[in-house]
């Protein structure tokens, strides 16, 4: 388990975030919102060691993140961002399996457990099929299933999504949130998921944090977090909240004249 | 290597004749049918030294090519591209001007030449928003040309003798190859090349993006630093022996992942072998173009390679 309490990050000189405190239980997602430059992105990073956090403490299985090297972490905390583009031909099932480094040897070949791993991973994502593909020969949307496979490929038990939506189409977005999901309430994984879309955190998340200028303004369940106060605070839009007729969850449309 | 058994013995198989061919192939024709004592010293002192030298040289600096485009996720790097190679080469000139004959501190001196312009580089292509392809290549282009000019100004005016022409330092030449050189330079491609193959999974991850690789558990900045550290070693010790031989680092691991993908496990170990036959070949056809003169290596393996390279860009 991920647990954060009251940490700052500082990112070229400025404190991008300040007094974070997070706690990633076993099986829950959880949401985190905020406008552009709220800090998501450096709280997120913290979280897996990518930026140093200072003050606070960040407990992974209740040890302290710094005692960990970079390949214990990685076994137990994965990461999908945006994915960088590559000079080099890699297909799709390198790709993944790039996910199972940390399972394996320093040096030496994949098993075939790892292989089957990583196979599994691409069929759930709707990439069966694409294996032998090179990724840049994939749509944007395809790829961002393809680095969502790798990360569930290193059974990492804590997720860290940094909008993974963001170049998919409707049904993909709504299957990368069903499988993130399903992965926390299925698999026991736990998942923080940064994300624009609101209406797809509120449906999906077990809980939801709001960032505004490096600092929490708010969290607890979808029900108690977004609220028309909350969201014009934070996102400086107004809203209309109601519920969505056919399954009853919290529906946010904005306002505009 | 997983399921590239065949190409490697085909890259072996034209490794071996290239050796061969080089050996038996000379502006002085060794006769085995009336076998005397000059056939000897031409064979054993002279012409297999040399082929070995090259094939060492060969090995070194594909091996470093490769490892390199992927530590900097650009398939354009090469140590004579990014200026390491004149690096090495004053480093080895600054040698000889101190210590004269000396031989051993020249590899050492090559060695600190290849890290100073590396890291040179390296500092000159990063900026906020991380390197890309035109910041490194740019910054090579920056590097290569100023370390040359100086190079041929320091070669222009200091005692040329003892110093070697700018030809050798800049383009290369395997005449000088003493008996036992091509000994020191096979070990540090044997050596880099184990030790770079150690790295290649942690490579595999670089070579598709550093925060990724951080991120699934590579320590970058350790592997990095090793990678650069043996990368430097190779060319130093490969440009010491026969100067700045160019576009080996570039052309064959190019043509080595058109072969068999790029996955670092198959292809460090195949630009090996695929380096040694490039440069023995480009070496044989040195001796032999204009015999009894000698063209420089570094002539033919850039007349070879750079329109393979435009040819291999357009595809």
């Amino acid at each position: 388990m991920l647990q954060a309490s009251e940490i700052s990050v500082s990112y070229s000189g400025h404190q991008v975030v300040r007094g974070f405190s997070i706690s990633m239980k076993t099986g829950r997602l959880v949401a985190l919102l905020g406008p552009n430059g709220a800090g998501k992105t450096s709280a997120l990073k913290a979280l897996n060691g990518s930026l140093a956090a200072a003050g606070g403490a960040i407990l992974l299985d209740g040890i302290p993140l710094e005692r960990f090297s970079r390949r214990q972490i990685a076994t137990k905390i994965a990461v999908v961002a945006q994915e960088a583009e590559t000079g080099f031909p890699v297909s799709v099932l390198e790709y993944v399996l790039g996910g199972r480094y940390v399972h394996g040897a320093y040096f030496g070949w994949e098993s075939e457990r790892d292989i089957t791993i990583a196979r599994d991973c691409i069929k759930l994502c709707d990439l069966g099929g694409f294996e032998r593909r090179y990724m840049n020969q994939l749509s944007g949307g395809e790829r961002q299933r393809a680095v969502l496979a790798r990360a569930i490929a290193t059974e990492a038990g804590v997720l860290l999504l940094d909008e993974p939506t963001a170049n998919l189409d409707l049904a993909h977005q709504l299957e990368m949130f069903k499988l993130v999901k399903e992965r926390c309430s299925g698999c026991g994984a736990s998942a923080l998921v940064i994300t624009h879309d609101i209406n797809l955190a509120a449906a999906f998340a077990d809980e939801i944090v709001m960032m505004k200028d490096g600092i929490i303004r708010a969290s607890g369940t979808p029900e108690e977090v977004l609220t028309s106060e909350n969201l014009s605070a934070v996102f400086s839009v107004e809203t209309v909240l109601d519920r969505n007729p056919v399954n009853g969850h919290i529906r946010v449309t904005t306002l505009h004249t | 290597m997983k399921g590239q058994t065949g190409k490697f013995l085909i890259l072996l198989f034209a490794l071996a004749s290239s050796l061969t061919v080089a050996i038996l192939i000379g502006s002085e024709s060794i006769s085995f049918s009336r076998w005397s004592d000059l056939d000897r010293t031409i064979l054993f002192d002279i012409r297999i030294p040399r082929v070995l030298l090259g094939a060492g040289i060969g090995a070194a600096l594909a091996v470093s090519g490769a490892a390199l485009q992927a530590l900097l996720r650009n398939p354009l790097a090469e140590p004579y591209l990014l200026g390491v190679s004149n690096g090495a080469a004053l480093g080895t000139m600054l040698a000889i001007f101190i210590a004269g004959e000396v031989e051993i501190i020249r590899p050492v001196f090559a060695f600190i030449g290849a890290v100073l312009a590396t890291v040179a580089v390296y500092q000159m292509a990063r900026s906020k928003a991380g390197m890309n392809v035109e910041r490194l290549v740019l910054s090579g282009v920056i590097v290569t040309t100023m370390l040359s000019s100086i190079i041929v100004l320091l070669t222009s005016v200091l005692d040329a003798a003892k110093l070697r022409s700018f030809t050798f330092w800049l383009l290369g030449d395997l005449s000088q190859a003493s008996k036992w050189g091509f000994i020191l330079v096979s070990a540090a491609a044997l050596l880099g090349t184990a030790a770079l193959l150690i790295q290649a999974r942690s490579l595999n991850l670089l070579m598709i993006g550093e925060r990724d690789a951080f991120d699934f558990g590579v320590e970058v900045s350790r592997v990095r630093a090793l990678v650069f550290g043996v990368s430097a070693a190779l060319v130093g010790v490969s440009v010491s022996a026969g100067g700045s031989v160019g576009y080996v680092g570039l052309i064959v691991p190019h043509l080595v992942r058109m072969m068999v993908g790029s996955d670092n496990r198959n292809v460090i170990p195949l630009a090996a072998i695929g380096g040694a036959t490039f440069v023995v070949l480009a070496d044989t056809i040195a001796r032999v173009a204009i015999a009894p003169r000698e063209l420089p290596v570094g002539a033919i393996t850039a007349l070879l390679g750079a329109p393979l390279f435009i040819y291999l860009l357009r595809k």
